[in-house]
């Protein structure tokens, strides 16, 4: 704050410069991040006035004081990723917020040894920046350890990457924690902020006792986080990585008979349709589910009759998902979450 | 002895001598001084809290700045048609109800101080060119109309809060 001209008439205020230390009363009103710091304010008064009728020149009165530094953030975190025992670079993600009235970097920690409300402790954790590129965790695109010169306002997403300990059983729950710590130089004219673009800044210092005129003064409004306490500049929230084993049943059935007198009777020549349920439940993904039938002995297959889900399928091994090689129906479903279901039907002539 | 006394009146801005005179017309006349304050609260030594006022500092997003201007008549002669003129300060938003003044009728601007009107009865163009009512948080200035004569010697004191955005 600055007041430019403090010329106050003598010396008789001296015994008032007892400087009691008070705590602040900061109403949080709605402005977002808000005017940033080291913005001047200023105020003027003009006072118009008459003397026996007559008109006198307008007087004034000004004040002038800074925007001082209010530092503060968010780690939104709770949510809940599902994993497989012993897979590795489990990412999930959180997000990391700057409330505050500059831009600021973020240093980022992960905490994998909580205690409390889980059941194992992800292991060889680390904090990746989402770089923008393209959505979802990317190891080779998202590689930024900090958050470099977020804007006031902004978000960035954060993902915490662990292994998970082959230990774990199904519905076993891990806890990890991602602290973010504010930095920023604040060494700029009238103690401003100075972007280091590329690098982390300096631990920031909360200013201490009295007010400093005519300086931007830096005050912690955080609130306390999963790790950390309030007013420290930092946060800190929770996500969770559940175990969650996918459950697969497959049952094939005879869906109908046709025989050739247009009966259901099973003799040669009649056409069978047969039905492949495939039913996931449980949580997780399945990957590259592939469902292979070989044909029975003594049918023969009737061409193209493969449906996927009523989507009819060509029997080419192509961009379709199904095909018919080497006596073997076989359909290609890829990486599946459960819950999930697929019906498959074919049809074949009994020789 | 009057400046003795007025700095009674004023102690706390006195703490820092964060008082900031403007420009004062020769003797015989009217002055001005302006200050921003904040309200702090204290716990005394029975454990009572209280509100007291502070020059403004810690001056973050959100802050309610309270403005204090002092007039008074330094001259020989009674001072008439005291008009004070205060615009918003930038970056800053109006507390509702908040402006004070005694032996004042207030008034308030929501369009750069060309209309002036009671708070009651302030209207502005919306974007259709409708009137409405104008909302505290518009406000762009504040008119202290004193009212009769301030005679030689007196003062008195004009003032406003208003949160930092």
């Amino acid at each position: 704050m600055r007041f430019p001209e403090c010329h106050f008439p003598k010396s008789r205020t001296r015994w008032l410069a007892v400087w009691v230390w008070l705590s602040l009363i900061v109403p949080q009103i709605g402005w977002a991040a808000g005017t940033p710091s080291g913005t001047t304010i200023s105020n003027t008064a003009t006072l118009a006035y008459s003397i026996a009728g007559t008109a006198q020149p307008n007087i004034s009165s000004a004040l002038t004081f800074l925007v001082d530094e209010k530092i503060n953030l968010t780690v939104a975190g709770g949510v809940t990723t599902n994993v497989a025992p012993g897979s590795t670079a489990q990412a999930t993600a959180l997000t990391v917020t700057n409330n505050s009235n500059s831009p600021l970097d973020f240093n980022l920690a992960v905490t994998s040894a909580i205690a409390v409300g889980d059941n194992f402790d992800p292991t060889a954790c680390g904090a990746f920046v989402e770089s923008g590129t393209t959505a979802g965790y990317q190891p080779l695109q998202d590689t930024a350890t900090f958050i470099d010169e977020l804007a006031a306002d902004a978000t960035a997403t954060v993902y915490a990457v662990c292994n998970i300990p082959g230990t774990a059983v199904d519905t076993n729950t891990g806890l990890v924690g991602l602290t973010a710590t504010a930095l920023g130089n604040f060494t700029g004219a009238n103690g401003t902020y100075v972007a280091t673009p590329g690098s982390q800044g300096a631990a920031i210092v909360a200013t201490a006792g009295a007010n400093t005129q005519g300086t931007v003064d830096i005050l912690f409004a955080d609130v306390a986080g999963t790790e950390d306490a309030a007013r420290d500049a930092m946060h800190s929230a929770h996500n969770t990585y559940l175990i969650a084993i996918p459950v697969m049943s497959v049952t094939k059935t005879v869906a109908s008979v046709l025989d050739p007198s247009g009966g259901a009777v099973v003799m040669p020549g009649s056409v069978i349709t047969y039905q492949i349920a495939v039913a996931l439940s449980g949580g997780g993904t399945v990957t590259n589910l592939v469902i292979d039938d070989p044909l029975p002995a003594n049918t023969t297959y009737v061409p193209n009759s493969i449906i996927l889900n009523s989507v009819a399928k060509t029997d080419a091994a192509d961009a379709d998902n199904a095909q018919f090689s080497a006596n073997t129906v076989s359909v290609s479903l890829g990486n599946v979450a459960a819950p999930a279901n697929f019906v498959i039907t074919f049809r074949a002539t009994i020789n | 002895m009057r400046i003795f006394s007025f700095l009674l009146t004023t102690t706390l801005f006195a703490l820092m001598g964060s008082f900031s005179s403007g420009a004062q017309a020769a003797d015989g006349s009217v002055r001005i001084t302006s200050i921003a304050q904040i309200e702090v609260e204290t716990v005394g030594k029975d454990g009572k809290k209280t509100l007291q006022r502070t020059p403004v500092s810690k001056a973050v997003p959100g802050t309610e700045v309270i403005y204090t201007n002092t007039f008074e008549n330094i001259g020989k002669q009674p001072a008439g048609d005291i008009v004070i003129n205060n615009p918003i300060p930038n970056d800053s938003e109006y507390t509702a109800g908040s402006a004070f003044g005694k032996n004042c009728d207030i008034q308030f601007s929501a369009d750069g101080g060309k209309i002036f009107g009671h708070a009651e009865d302030l209207k502005i163009k919306d974007a259709q060119g409708k009137d409405r009512s104008a909302l505290p948080k518009e406000y762009t200035h504040i008119r202290w109309t004193y009212k009769g004569q301030l005679a030689a010697g007196k003062s008195g004191e004009v003032g406003f809060r208003a949160a930092i955005k």
